[in-house]
């Protein structure tokens, strides 16, 4: 049964937009402004979202339309009479509006209206009613549409998102302690694991929801903005929990005798402290003054009893005890900004604690390697859809070049979807809107039937449809039934357009094996052989001792590779739901999805290494050879996965890693007897930190391989026709 | 002498390019299908640029059979 709580939301909004909608063609044919469509586009971009959202998407249109004018303004002034020079500054400007809107997800949508919008304005010429003419009046036009929309939403209905803040954070809050309660219980042998992964997936889900309504309701509320930097901090502090956690349950794990640790005070006494710390930010969000007296419970290795435990579960231990810090220190300064936040302290600078500036971070922008391809898939369409247009002209004209560089900018961000797909919806639209074409708009004799006729056109889109299908539909509706004063009836363009639309969407298919979007098999391989590529660069890479130079290159090609394991398995989890079921059915997509978690475990692993490996000098330490033959055996393991065709790796690398940490742990027992009168407390700490490290990532890798076995790689490698 | 001309539906005039390119591509689909089933296509270093010359090929051969242009 319908829920019709939600059907009445999307009832009025459907009326806001629909009014709003037939408004602006009505102020726009009135006053005699060229193609009121335009302003109709405002209206429609901005409206999905309610209140704040809509206003600062707003900004973001006019400021990227203004950009738009100008760089389109300057094109056509330097290139008006130069085709090729016209065609390279185009596509190298919509090529790089592409990565920004790509790679800058606040700014987003001011890069995709600055790129596309110059498509338009260099795409009208250099005559006096062309690009300045253009550029004027799309400027006006979504001006428009924006200040008719926030009119309507603001008096009509008004939605906003005062408030949200507070519940979002509540939410995830409650989440954040019922998360630690069960660590506790883990550590205390009496949890499992199993609730904990539902709870860290609704941690990630409401801490996105929190970041959401912190930019939201920063436009509409005067005194969130004003707070607006400790709030930023606030909200880094809180996406560094979760790491913390996943560490923290990676070194938990690792531990095979989890039972056999003691609680002691010192434990009971943190997840005390950390509960308590808890429930003041909740305290602090309702208006209750501060209460809580600030204490630090230091977490260390004399909290356990490890008389029955092994080396690595000593090194399992210590990175339990690193995180328990860590986490500590987050919570302390999360409590600290919410009383600043909440008005009960003063404003000042917060001291971050030591335990947290050992992580490593990545400082040095790099490139994004889906992005660039995606920005080369924009240029290039925008290239091929402008020589189509000036030396073939088949029907459709200049929207090869426009309409190229729009759909490029659009399906850039979604390099999965093929674009062929597209071709029976879009003409499905198309022949509705033809009928309204030809049959309806020439009955009508006044703007008042007209705006009825716009009015229920877009309700019924607004409500009965939404996503793609919605989207396809506005965009027939506002490209096919053109509106003018005085209006004409063109058949002939009309009948182009269903010529047009398939040429189209084949010619942006044979683009997109930029992306090997029409090949996602492919896709994920590479994918699949970069990600261990960059593991094997940086569990080679030996850090530069303090005080010592360090080149840019070395520092990017560092920071590329970390890039790299951070963002490749998301993009692996994408590119294998798109994998075609038709031709690989025996593809198991559970398995593809399991495999992009298994990668998610292995960047945990490998972030504990590296913070190891910063915070000590392998090389120098009396461990270096043992340290050495690890790192050497973990190389040749990766380079076997890098090189994925040699399939008798493949089956014998699980008992290959399995083997080697046998021995491993052998020489760790014989190498630790040999040095113990040797080697300090702090050494033996960094020694435990490593071999934590390295053990992490080893067993990362043979739950990876017992994953990877399981799926089609030779059905995937092999060649064949999509 | 043979003269060119347009193809007409009705009173929709199109070229026979046209004609012969839907042709093409038809064939090359079919020819392609029948190469991935019997795993003939792994013999191909690029499928896609193949399809793409299997395509001009048909629309050569279809529009010199067929459709003259």
């Amino acid at each position: 049964m319908r829920d019709p709580t939600i059907n009445k939301t999307k009832f009025k909004e459907a009326i806001k937009i629909s009014l709003a909608f037939a408004l602006v063609y009505g102020i726009a044919l009135k006053i005699n402004w060229i193609s009121p469509s335009w302003a109709g586009w405002s209206v429609i971009a901005i409206a999905a979202l309610p209140g704040g959202q809509s206003l600062q998407k707003g900004l973001l249109r006019i400021w990227g339309t203004l950009l738009a004018c100008l760089i389109g303004i300057i094109i056509i002034s330097q290139a008006a009479q130069e085709r090729w020079l016209f065609m390279i500054l185009t596509a190298t400007w919509v090529s790089f509006c592409g990565y920004k809107m790509l790679s800058e997800k606040k700014l987003s949508y001011f890069w995709f209206v600055a790129g596309y919008v110059t498509l338009v304005i260099s795409a009208a010429g250099p005559s006096s009613v062309g690009g300045f003419y253009i550029a004027v009046f799309r400027t006006i036009e979504t001006i428009l549409g924006i200040v008719i929309y926030t009119l309507v939403a603001v008096f009509i209905w008004p939605l906003s998102n005062l408030g949200s803040i507070r519940r979002t954070l509540t939410e995830l809050i409650s989440t954040q302690k019922s998360l630690f309660l069960q660590v506790d219980k883990i550590l205390l042998g009496k949890g499992s694991i199993e609730p904990i992964q539902k709870l860290r997936q609704l941690q990630v889900k409401q801490m996105g929801e929190f970041s959401k309504s912190l930019a939201d309701e920063g436009v509409e509320n005067y005194k969130v903005r004003e707070l607006m930097p400790l709030w930023e901090q606030f909200d880094n502090l809180n996406k560094r929990l979760p790491k913390s956690i996943d560490r923290l349950l990676g070194g938990i794990e690792d531990l095979s005798k989890l039972d056999s640790l003691y609680c002691k005070p010192g434990i009971a006494s943190y997840f005390n402290e950390l509960n308590a710390r808890f429930t003041e930010m909740s305290n602090l969000l309702s208006g209750k003054p501060p209460s809580l007296k600030l204490k630090i419970p230091q977490v260390n290795l004399d909290s356990f009893d490890r008389s029955k435990l092994s080396h690595f579960d000593n090194a399992a231990l210590t990175i339990i005890i690193l995180e328990l810090n860590k986490i500590e220190a987050i919570s302390h300064d999360m409590v600290k900004l919410a009383r600043e936040i909440a008005g009960f302290e003063n404003a000042g600078q917060i001291i971050e604690n030591q335990n947290l500036k050992n992580e490593v971070s990545n400082p040095v922008k790099v490139l994004d390697i889906e992005y660039l391809k995606g920005a080369i898939y924009i240029g290039l369409a925008t290239v091929f859809g402008f020589i189509i247009w000036f030396y073939i002209n088949p029907p459709g004209h200049s929207s090869w070049y426009i309409m190229g560089g729009v759909f490029a900018l659009i399906f850039s961000g979604v390099p999965q979807l093929k674009t062929l797909k597209l071709i029976i919806p879009f003409l499905i639209a198309m022949i509705l809107a033809s009928l309204i074409y030809t049959f309806v708009l020439p009955k009508l004799t006044s703007f008042y039937e007209l705006g009825a006729l716009l009015f229920l056109c877009m309700f019924a889109i607004q409500y009965y449809l939404q996503g793609a299908a919605s989207l396809v539909f506005t965009i027939i509706i506002l490209q096919l039934v053109v509106i003018n004063n005085p209006q004409t009836f063109d058949a002939s363009a009309l009948l182009n357009s269903f010529v047009f639309i398939p040429l189209f969407f084949v010619y942006l298919y044979g683009v997109s094996y930029i992306t090997n979007a029409p090949r996602p098999e492919k896709a994920l391989l590479k994918l699949v052989s970069r990600y261990f590529n960059s593991s094997q660069y940086l569990i080679a890479f030996q850090p530069e001792k303090p005080g010592g130079l360090s080149s840019y290159s070395s520092r990017y090609r560092r920071a590329f590779h970390l890039y790299e394991l951070q963002t490749l398995p998301a993009k692996i989890k994408a590119w294998g739901k798109a994998v075609d079921k038709d031709l690989f059915p025996n593809t198991d997509f559970d398995e593809i999805n399991e495999l992009g978690n298994s990668l998610d475990v292995f960047n945990v692993r490998m972030e504990i290494l590296l913070e190891a490996k910063n915070n000590s000098d392998e090389d120098d330490s009396v461990f270096s050879e043992l340290l050495g033959d690890w790192r050497k055996q973990l190389v040749n393991i990766f380079d076997c996965w890098d090189n994925l065709p040699e399939e008798k790796i493949k089956t014998n690398t699980s008992e290959f890693v399995q083997n080697g940490l046998t021995v491993l742990e052998n020489k760790v027992k014989t190498v630790l007897v040999k040095n113990e009168k040797t080697i300090s407390e702090e050494e033996a700490l960094q020694f435990y930190h490593l071999i934590g490290g390295y053990r992490g990532v080893t067993e990362a890798t043979l739950y990876f391989i017992n994953v990877a076995d399981k799926l089609a790689w030779k059905d995937w490698q092999e060649e064949r026709f999509q | 002498m043979f003269i060119q001309h347009e193809l007409q539906i009705g009173e929709i005039f199109f070229p026979p390019m046209l004609a012969a390119g839907i042709l093409g591509v038809i064939a090359a689909s079919l020819t392609a299908k029948l190469l991935n089933k019997y795993h003939l296509s792994k013999y191909f270093f690029y499928p896609p640029i193949v399809f793409v010359a299997l395509m001009a090929i048909y629309t050569i051969l279809f529009g010199w059979i067929i459709f003259p242009f």
